[in-house]
């Protein structure tokens, strides 16, 4: 910007043409984003209206909606499963999207600086990623096991006596974070992995010549030039913690005692096991409100804006 | 530049169309031809069954695998029994969230299997159809089904399908563990369970070898409330009843088996009901299971030996198990609705067909003429489950039943076998919640 | 110097000691799928865990594939996930583009509404999804009003385009362009060079690592989908890999060996295409590698 402003000021004869580019480069940038845009407006927008137009009626899929204004948001005020879903999804939001972040950078950091047999660690690395839900869950539980699990084996070495892991209402949810952190890493780290590609050279190489140190090279390089990075990684992972289902759902079906149920669970459940989709709707929307708001905070926190 | 945004767009034009044209040109124009001569012919058809050539009728199920052979196995007998239909089993995995949408576009099955607690919702929904009428024309008897069964398919005295399968939780017991210990009769009331759990459990210091018997379903529940003389809900089905003087009893009774006597550890099967088995292994000497794990035993369990009783009676001597297993629906959207009933006539009320599913599926059939067959009334596996059902009852046909289960009673059981509340909180906690949200799944 | 060296070389052992053990834990479920997948009836249910086997079978792969056409599914589903692919490499980048690099009136507006659309959880826009598809105006014999017909129901059309263009893509291309200088298309315009030969020969070469992972991710999304294709498609000549073997499961019992046999062919294709894919992910570290 400051660029070409000093460029106007500085050269009075470029400056139409740097006006009719700002025009064009507007008129493209809209060509830009059409396709994405209508088929957004379209698919996406269009049914999250209707979905919050639901969120006001009785509906059960299989006879028209009726309107019934506020009741069901009332009726949310009241359900106190609802706030004990959003207890746990907040905790496991906290637990997960830090250790999600490191976890995934510093593998990401550490397999960009080897030499030898990268290609094998990065795919050996990406491989949760691409095995079966079904078989991940399924494994994981049984190393999660009190008597037979590795885990708790381990742990006996050592002389602690394991908890019972998954069967627990007080470490169910942390059991599941490991477990959602171990599937997460794979994609995460290949974002990361993408970004520290980014970082030229030349600032690592001057740094050094000064005299800096691995960590001063990483807060003062690294970490500030991967910053739009982190704010996908952090944006994503949150939405998605935050939407937490399929996992909880698989290796403890929102037990025990309610530890592991999550908001999406309780929108699932009644929208299809209770066919009360516009109630499923409302919790939604409020569940959307709060995602709407954390994103905005840790866009404010990130200075994504100020980047513009 | 206007040029430049011209040939843009055209490039962006042409992408879409190459993935237009590659994707789904004719794919598209296909299906059309196709729903279009099936409707036409569908008024036809109805009217005409005899003459013209067969009526097609899709079977939906969500049975894949072994499963899925069986229902073949079926289809192609039937279709080979007469000219009229030929029907075809189509896997559907996540059948009702497709049939909820298939329901509201015309894309019915013909006939759908059915798990049959499902029906207190949807029968009141209009998208089943209900059978009397074929019943009444083709001389089909309800009584000649296992009458809880059919109560279960039955809403407002209007039957929505016929039981194709029958099953009940009884006690499987490992002989060879019973033998090692010395006992010689498997347990017929909750004293005696309790005996011989304490024999059969294994503890190697804060380790549990081998649990006596299994106490890892909360949601088993409902079956033990009625050993104890109670029941789940009040008469009217409006309001949960559990939290009574019979519902103390079985709390009392899960503490002193898992907190008192130990003869199990909370999350101790965690794990090994996928994949690998506890009873299976040998880990567990007791547990509470149904006619369906009979051909998973029998394909893995090549050193399990065991038995089968039907639940031990509670302390005053009643007897208490729930029956539950699937059934064949009509949809309301089916066009042949007519070959959809003759499909369901020929394999459930024709005792040699009823039996010939049992038999290749190891189910047991939901009309009582086929379980007569040898195969069943013989079989020392068999026969516990059939004295089970004869008092066997079904979950009450309230809509909100099993949400009430899932979201109010059995996260307090667990929190109750975790011993992190008391009997008393326990049974209150879950009364509450219990209460609100059978209200607020009254069908309006 | 000397002591550097060494340093080196114990941070080294260090650091691969690590990172050999997380890799052990990472790897360990797969390897258990491929184990169940070959291992006998008879051997699978055992306590403790068998994590070795001495006799192997290929019976779980053969029932697998036979009840199943498997070729006919395998390429629908490869022909979906590659349009994924195409679809949102080039609308994801040239939207993403336009984000982060250029300048018009409500960028930042519309771009946070794009993201706010992922916030609402899918499984309540499905059924409105699933009705606007079904009464989409003029095609699959709708009408006008979008009555009497299947509109995109049961076709190719319904899985490839609501996804054509997912926030996902613009939102992560953003990111990468947004961490790529402005200069260089400063100077580019000041040279007279058209915006999309700006973003399509300047810009775009830069991101191929973000490339490389956007392929991986949405190649994998498409060909791992399941609830939506099972939902739209009822013709069986149209099924995807994942509507075929999405579960061996029947009766409360789950056949694990069928079912892992499955899951790891349906795994392969983008076992293959991570590995084609990865080698971006090291282009241009040859300097910071070594300094170390």
């Amino acid at each position: 910007m400051t660029d070409i402003q000093g460029a106007i000021i500085r050269d009075k004869s470029k400056k139409i043409k740097i006006s009719r580019n700002a025009r064009s480069q507007e008129v493209m940038a809209y060509i830009f984003i059409a396709a994405p845009l209508a088929l957004f407006l379209i698919f996406t927008c269009y049914p999250v209206f209707r979905a919050f137009y639901l969120s006001f009626t009785q509906y059960d899929i299989l006879t028209p909606a009726k309107w019934t204004g506020l009741e069901n948001y009332k009726r949310l005020l009241h359900d106190e499963l609802f706030y004990i879903t959003l207890k746990n999804v907040f905790l496991y939001v906290l637990m997960y999207v830090p250790s999600m972040i490191i976890v995934s950078l510093s593998i990401a950091m550490a397999l960009n600086k080897i030499q030898y047999a990268a290609t094998t660690y990065r795919v050996i690395y990406y491989m949760p990623g691409l095995t079966s839900s079904i078989a991940a869950a399924t494994v994981w539980i049984w190393l999660l096991n009190p008597e037979y699990g590795i885990v708790n084996q381990i742990l006996g070495y050592i002389g602690i006596v394991g908890p019972t892991w998954l069967a627990n209402s007080s470490t169910a949810l942390v059991s599941i974070v490991i477990v959602t952190v171990w599937q997460g890493i794979g994609g995460n780290m290949v974002i990361y992995l993408a970004g520290l590609q980014g970082i030229p050279d030349y600032l690592y190489e001057s740094a050094s010549l000064d005299g800096a140190n691995k960590l001063s090279l990483f807060r003062y390089i690294t970490w500030p030039a991967l910053k739009p990075t982190t704010f996908f990684v952090v944006t994503m992972s949150m939405i998605g913690a935050f939407q937490l289902f399929d996992q909880a759902f698989a290796m403890t079906q929102g037990g025990p005692g309610n530890a592991t149920k999550t908001p999406v669970y309780l929108i699932y459940t009644s929208g299809f096991n209770e066919l009360q989709m516009g109630y499923a709707s409302t919790m939604a929307f409020v569940l959307f409100l709060i995602i709407l708001t954390i994103s905005m905070i840790n866009m404010k926190i990130n200075g994504e804006n100020s980047i513009n | 530049m206007k040029k430049r945004i011209l040939s843009l767009v055209t490039v962006i034009l042409v992408i879409s169309m190459l993935v237009a044209l590659a994707g789904c040109g004719g794919n598209t124009s296909a299906g059309d031809t196709t729903s279009a001569v099936e409707s036409s012919t569908t008024t036809e058809a109805t009217k005409t069954v005899a003459d013209s050539k067969p009526v097609e009728i899709t079977y939906w199920g969500d049975w894949a695998g072994e499963g899925q052979k069986q229902f073949e196995v079926m289809m192609k007998a039937f279709n080979e029994s007469q000219t009229n239909v030929v029907a075809k089993y189509v896997v559907t995995q996540d059948m009702i969230t497709k049939f909820l949408t298939a329901a509201s576009s015309g894309q019915s099955p013909d006939i759908m299997f059915w798990d049959r607690w499902r029906t207190s919702l949807y029968a009141p929904k209009g998208v089943l159809h209900p059978i009397d009428e074929y019943m009444t024309k083709d001389n089909v008897k309800a009584e000649d089904f296992y009458t809880e069964a059919v109560k279960e398919l039955t809403y407002k005295d209007k039957v929505y399908g016929l039981p194709l399968t029958v099953d009940a939780r009884a006690l499987f017991y490992n002989k060879k563990l019973f033998a090692e210990n010395g006992i010689t009769t498997p347990p017929t009331t909750w004293e005696e369970l309790n005996e011989a759990a304490k024999k059969l459990t294994v503890w190697n210091g804060k380790k549990l070898e081998r649990a006596g018997m299994s106490m890892q379903d909360a949601g088993l529940f409902s079956m033990w409330i009625q050993q104890a003389g109670g029941s789940m809900l009040s008469d009217d089905g409006t309001k949960t009843a559990f939290n009574s003087e019979a519902g103390l009893t079985v709390l009392n009774y899960w503490k002193k088996m898992v907190m008192e006597d130990k003869v199990y550890k909370v999350g101790f099967e965690s794990g090994l009901d996928k994949g690998t088995d506890a009873f299976a292994t040998g880990k567990i000497a007791m547990t509470y299971s149904g006619p369906w794990m009979l051909s998973t035993y029998k394909n893995y369990g090549k050193d399990l030996e065991f038995g089968i009783v039907p639940p031990p009676a509670g302390p005053n001597g009643n007897k208490g198990a729930g029956i539950g297993g699937f059934g064949l629906v009509i949809p309301e959207g089916s066009k042949h609705k007519a070959e959809a009933w003759e499909l369901m006539k020929w394999w459930l009320t024709v005792p040699e067909n009823a039996a010939m599913y049992g038999k290749t599926s190891l189910n047991i059939p939901g009309l009582k003429a086929a379980t007569l067959d040898n195969f069943y009334s013989g079989d020392e596996l068999y026969k516990p489950f059939l004295e089970t059902f004869e008092f066997a009852k079904i979950r009450p046909t309230v809509s909100g039943y099993s949400t009430m289960e899932e979201k109010a009673l059995i996260p307090n059981l667990q929190l109750f076998l975790e011993g992190k509340q008391s009997a008393e909180d326990t049974l209150k906690k879950a009364q509450e919640l219990g209460d609100k949200v059978l209200l607020e799944n009254v069908i309006k | 110097m000397k002591l550097n060296t060494r340093k080196n070389v114990i941070g080294n052992s260090i650091l691969y000691l690590i990172l050999t053990i997380f890799a052990i834990v990472m790897i360990l479920p797969f390897y258990w799928t491929i184990l169940t997948s070959i291992r006998y009836n008879e051997d699978m249910f055992s306590l403790p865990i068998k994590w070795f086997i001495t006799r192997i079978t290929f019976e779980h792969y053969v029932s697998a594939f036979t009840t199943v056409p498997y070729a006919k599914y395998f390429g629908n589903s490869l022909f979906l996930a590659t349009m994924g692919v195409l679809t949102n490499l080039f609308f994801g980048s040239l939207g993403g583009y336009a984000f982060a690099k250029l300048k018009f009136r409500g960028k930042n507006a519309i771009f946070k509404v794009l993201l706010s659309s992922i916030m609402v959880p899918g499984i309540v826009t499905m059924i409105p999804q699933f009705l606007l598809l079904k009464n989409f105006p003029m095609v699959g014999g709708n009408n006008i009003l979008g009555s009497g017909g299947i509109g995109f129901l049961n076709s190719y059309w319904a899985i490839i385009l609501p996804g054509a263009a997912g926030a996902f893509a613009v939102f992560l291309m953003r990111q990468f362009f947004l961490s790529l200088p402005d200069d260089l298309a400063e100077s580019a315009r000041i040279e007279g060079a058209g915006e999309f030969r700006i973003f399509w020969n300047i810009y775009l070469p830069l991101t191929k690592p973000a490339l490389a992972a956007l392929s991986i991710f949405t190649f994998q999304g498409g060909w791992n989908n399941f609830m939506w294709p099972m939902i739209i498609l009822s013709d069986p000549e149209k099924y995807t890999i994942q509507m075929a073997l999405q579960s061996f499961s029947f009766n409360h019992a789950t056949e694990y060996g069928p079912m892992m046999a499955a899951s790891i062919v349906a795994t392969l294709p983008i076992f293959i295409l991570f590995i084609f894919a990865q080698k971006y992910f090291v282009q241009g570290i040859a300097f910071a590698g070594i300094k170390g």
